[in-house]
């Protein structure tokens, strides 16, 4: 048993001394997505220095992750503001509306639908999501995030995204019969 | 910055901090750090991050080339469940039998076939059953507290996992830092003297490591069951006088008998899991001590706390994952070793009523590389190898005193004849491959094998195939083909149990019966075909139906008394003399009906609730029966879970129905139709749990067996074995309080 301890003991203090953080966790990740987004999009009423407001409803992990990274932005970059839902803020307040799959779909519905009437970039990690309407998808591939943007739905919102981001999504349309 | 936080998150950041001082750790800063990290990732930069906690939601379930089940942390704590065992026990594939067999005191059923040697259980994907597949109870020496999810793969998934793996893999996934920091402690008392105690501490390390440690230790003293089945248990006469009226007559103890009834278990383990960056170390240790008593007769079997099983286990095992560009390497080291304590034994009739000793060890070392190549996102090829040596000492036959060295084996109980004490070196190779590709959206086919050779037994190919397909937007469809072995393990192939007399003072010795090895067993096979239904049916309502096929072939039986025969064994006569063999094939078949409710009405009110219905029934060929065969034994053709999770504010409440239908024992009978299985009926009992938190506390209650049903478990010897009881009684109503204390960040 003494030769397994120290064995172990090297293993443990190997690992200790170990290579570079390649994870996370899923709120985070949802939550520095949600950032990102906000840093690459534009709405035709706000102002290029206005803070962007980041609603998040169904999901308060994510809520609270994201408040934590807020506070951690650089001051050079586009100012967030995080808004949990539900509260004294109506829908069209936000720019970006986070929908977790855990919020009641009755009140998702009624979510997207006030959100529909402005300018509000909507996103949820409900499966079907980006193919059913909404705007932007997250989901797991093969153990890592990815997004999904539904361009009409997007077109629809007058909502602009960056090329970069455009890039990097995978594009379904109203049509796509797909993810 | 810190005035902007509650003052909870304040006050529990300074405890982990000073948990961590006391521990000798760095500050978990990271837990301020990470996501400020994360405000300045690049999209590409956190599209290269993989997701720890990949939340196995019911549309992520529906992707997997498999039938499976997640229990998630949520459940376990609405449902105040302690141990394995209790997990379970709630699951409606499963049949948990308690206190049926000495050396499986938890015995699993699962769809109609029974043993829980055929049940491999994981702690984060390492094996934490015995690596030798010795008898390991199911208790709470499996650390259920600190589990992220439990994982439950049911059917054969050899082709995966190796031997075993043959009815269900079970797979404990533990909870790190990216789920909570910080301490968490529960404790738990409740009537007939439960008492459960678990403690489990996560930290960051610095931006990229993690540390989480945990603890539990179970103790249960038991009802004393003579007040409840007053029949069965004659008012404990034997106890009282210290003389056991046995079905070999009248027998007084060889050392005084306490007139107590006594059938206490304990349980404990601890784990600490080591994450940085792709390294993971995994350590394990468990012990568990199960009373061998029950369930014997009083008048065959002293009920007095001094008759037990003792069993420890051990488990290092450390995991490194690279990436390089498409390739994932993964590296696995793993020790695992387990031993039977050499205090461990029965006092019963069959030791003539003499504390008698038993002992088992086995240990393995294992190296695997698997190697994950992505060509193209629809596609996945996985291969990889496994190299494993094993050392193991078979369970012994009843020994005179404890083994004190592994190489000097004690003598046959009420002889000078020492055990055969078989020391076993042995080893497994296998490889495997696995392709997965993604055909269109809608459609994704899964297809692998493995084989292995082991020295013992041979070699064994199991293939598989996966076929899932999102019929419609609500439906899912799965068509799964798999085969298993399940290895003969030393336990199987090497028992040896029996007893000598002496008419002369120990100058000659013989015998009535001897159970001898068998070196030449084989694996035992099963091949499954499997059809998996998933229907939403609107937002709330989720419905799932499987049905299954399964051949099994070589089936290990313990003992065919037409090759029984008279013989000698260490040169004394022995009157019948039995071995376990290879024969036979049997049949399952059956089908399960789920269906799940999930219902958030606000921030403050959510519902769950779920009901399941398994309906499984099988043949085994047989030469007695009339028309050759006979249904399967040892299980419960109808079976139905029912339960809600309710959650209202502060408060969730819990209750749980378990119906189990008639069950079938071993035993046979002659009727009008055949040669027909014996029975013992069966049972609906219901377990509830009410859980209130208050802020960082929280207190629970929790009643199991509430409307105090009396009922019986399965014993495989009921109506054979006189000494038996027929059906395993099990315990009355029992309430158990309890408290948590979350110090943590979640």
């Amino acid at each position: 048993m003494k030769r397994v301890s120290a064995l172990i003991t090297t293993i443990a203090l190997l690992a200790a001394a170990g290579a570079a953080a390649q994870s996370a966790s899923a709120p985070e990740l949802k939550a520095a997505f949600l950032f990102n987004f906000a840093k690459f999009a534009e709405w035709p009423s706000l102002a290029p220095d206005a803070p962007v407001a980041v609603c998040v409803a169904g999901d308060d992990r994510v809520a609270t992750v994201l408040s934590e990274t807020v506070r951690g932005q650089a001051p050079e970059t586009r100012a967030v503001t995080v808004i949990k839902l539900p509260g004294d803020v109506p829908t069209r307040a936000c720019q970006v509306l986070f929908v977790g799959s855990g919020a009641d779909a009755r009140r998702r519905a009624a979510l997207l639908e006030e959100a529909a009437a402005g300018p509000v970039l909507t996103v949820s990690d409900s499966v079907r999501f980006a193919v059913t309407g909404g705007m932007v998808e997250l989901f797991l591939e093969s153990g890592r995030m990815r997004f999904a943007i539904n361009v009409d739905a997007v077109g629809r919102s007058r909502v602009r995204l960056s090329s970069r981001l455009l890039g990097l999504a995978k594009i379904v349309r109203d049509t796509t019969n797909a993810q | 910055m810190n005035h902007a936080l509650p003052r909870s998150v304040r006050y529990a950041r300074r405890l982990v901090a000073v948990a961590a001082l006391a521990l000798g750790l760095p500050a978990p800063l990271a837990a301020q750090n990470r996501p400020s990290k994360l405000s300045v990732a690049t999209l590409e930069d956190l599209m290269k991050l993989t997701v720890t906690t990949a939340t196995r939601t019911s549309e992520d379930l529906s992707k997997v080339p498999a039938r499976m089940q997640v229990v998630t942390a949520e459940q376990i704590e609405h449902r105040g469940y302690r141990s394995l065992q209790d997990v379970l026990k709630d699951l409606v594939e499963f049949k948990v039998d308690i206190a049926g067999d000495q050396d499986y005191p938890v015995e699993l059923t699962v769809d109609g076939i029974r043993s829980a040697g055929k049940v491999v259980v994981l702690l984060d994907g390492i094996r934490v059953s015995s690596p030798t597949n010795e008898p390991l109870p199911i208790l709470a020496n499996y650390p259920v507290h600190t589990a992220r999810q439990i994982e439950i793969v049911y059917g054969p998934a050899s082709a995966l996992y190796g031997a075993d793996a043959f009815s269900a893999v079970v797979n404990v996934i533990t909870r790190d830092a990216d789920d909570a920091t910080g301490v968490n402690v529960q404790t738990t008392a409740g009537q007939y003297g439960l008492y459960n105690q678990t403690a489990s501490f996560a930290t960051r390390l610095g931006n990229n490591a993690s540390l989480v440690v945990g603890g539990q230790a179970y103790y249960d003293r038991q009802p004393n069951l003579s007040r409840w089945y007053p029949e069965d248990f004659a008012g404990l006469e034997s106890l009282k006088t210290g003389v056991f009226n046995s079905i070999f007559g009248p027998i007084a103890s060889t050392r005084p008998v306490s007139p107590e009834f006594g059938n206490q278990l304990w349980a404990h383990s601890q784990h600490a899991a080591l994450r940085a960056g792709g390294f993971q170390v995994t350590l394990f240790h468990s012990q568990s001590s199960t009373p061998n008593s029950m369930p014997t007769r009083p008048e065959d079997s002293v009920y007095n706390n001094q008759a037990y099983q003792k069993n420890e286990l051990f488990v290092a095992a450390g995991t490194y994952t690279r990436e390089i560009g498409r390739l994932t390497s993964t590296t696995l080291a793993e020790f695992s070793r387990h031993e039977m304590n050499p205090d461990s034994g029965y006092w019963n009739v069959f030791s003539n009523f003499t504390r008698s000793y038993k002992y088992a060890f086995g240990r393995m070392v294992k190296g695997e590389q698997q190697l994950s190549w992505k060509p193209r996102p629809s596609t996945t090829v996985t291969v990889g190898g496994t190299v494993e040596r094993f050392f193991a000492i078979p369970q012994t036959a009843d020994l005179n005193a404890p083994v004190e060295s592994q190489d000097a084996p004690s003598t046959l109980l009420g002889t000078n004849i020492p055990d055969d004490f078989y020391r076993l070196h042995y080893s497994n190779s296998g490889l495997y491959a696995q392709a997965q590709r993604e055909i269109s959206p809608r459609l994704s086919v899964t297809a692998g094998a493995r084989a292995d050779y082991n020295t013992r037994y041979g070699g064994t190919f199991n293939p598989r195939v996966g076929l899932v397909a999102a019929a419609t937007a609500t439906t899912t469809l799965k068509v799964l083909y798999g085969t298993a072995f399940l290895a003969p393990s030393p336990y199987q192939a090497y028992a040896h149990y029996g007893s000598f007399v002496s008419d002369d003072d120990g100058k000659t010795f013989r015998s009535d019966y001897w159970h001898l090895p068998n070196p030449d067993l084989k694996p035992q096979q099963k091949k499954t075909i499997e059809l998996n239904v998933a229907q939403s049916l609107g937002p709330a309502f989720h419905v799932e139906t499987s049905a299954f096929y399964s051949r099994f072939s070589n089936l290990i039986q313990t003992a065919d008394a037409d090759q029984a025969y008279a013989g000698t064994y260490h040169g004394w006569p022995v009157a019948y003399i039995d071995f376990p063999v290879n024969e036979g094939k049997s049949t399952s078949y059956g089908a399960t009906a789920k269906i799940n409710f999930l219902r958030t009405f606000d921030d403050e009110r959510r519902l769950e609730a779920y009901s399941a219905l398994a309906v499984v029934d099988g043949r085994v060929w047989n030469d007695d029966s009339s028309d050759g065969h006979l249904r399967l034994g040892g299980m419960s053709p109808v079976q139905l879970r029912a339960g809600v999770d309710f959650d209202w504010s502060r408060w969730s409440v819990a209750p749980r129905l378990t119906v189990v239908g008639t069950q079938r024992v071993n035993a046979t009978t002659q009727t009008a139709n055949g040669l027909e299985r014996l029975t013992i009926p069966g049972y609906a009992t219901v377990d509830m749990t009410i859980r209130r938190r208050l802020g960082r506390f929280a207190g629970f209650v929790t009643v199991e067996n509430a409307l105090n049903r009396q009922y019986r478990a399965i014993n495989m010897r009921a109506y054979t074995n006189p000494e038996e009881f027929v059906g395993a009684p099990q315990n009355p109503r029992r309430i158990a309080i309890g408290f948590e204390l979350r110090s943590g960040v979640r």
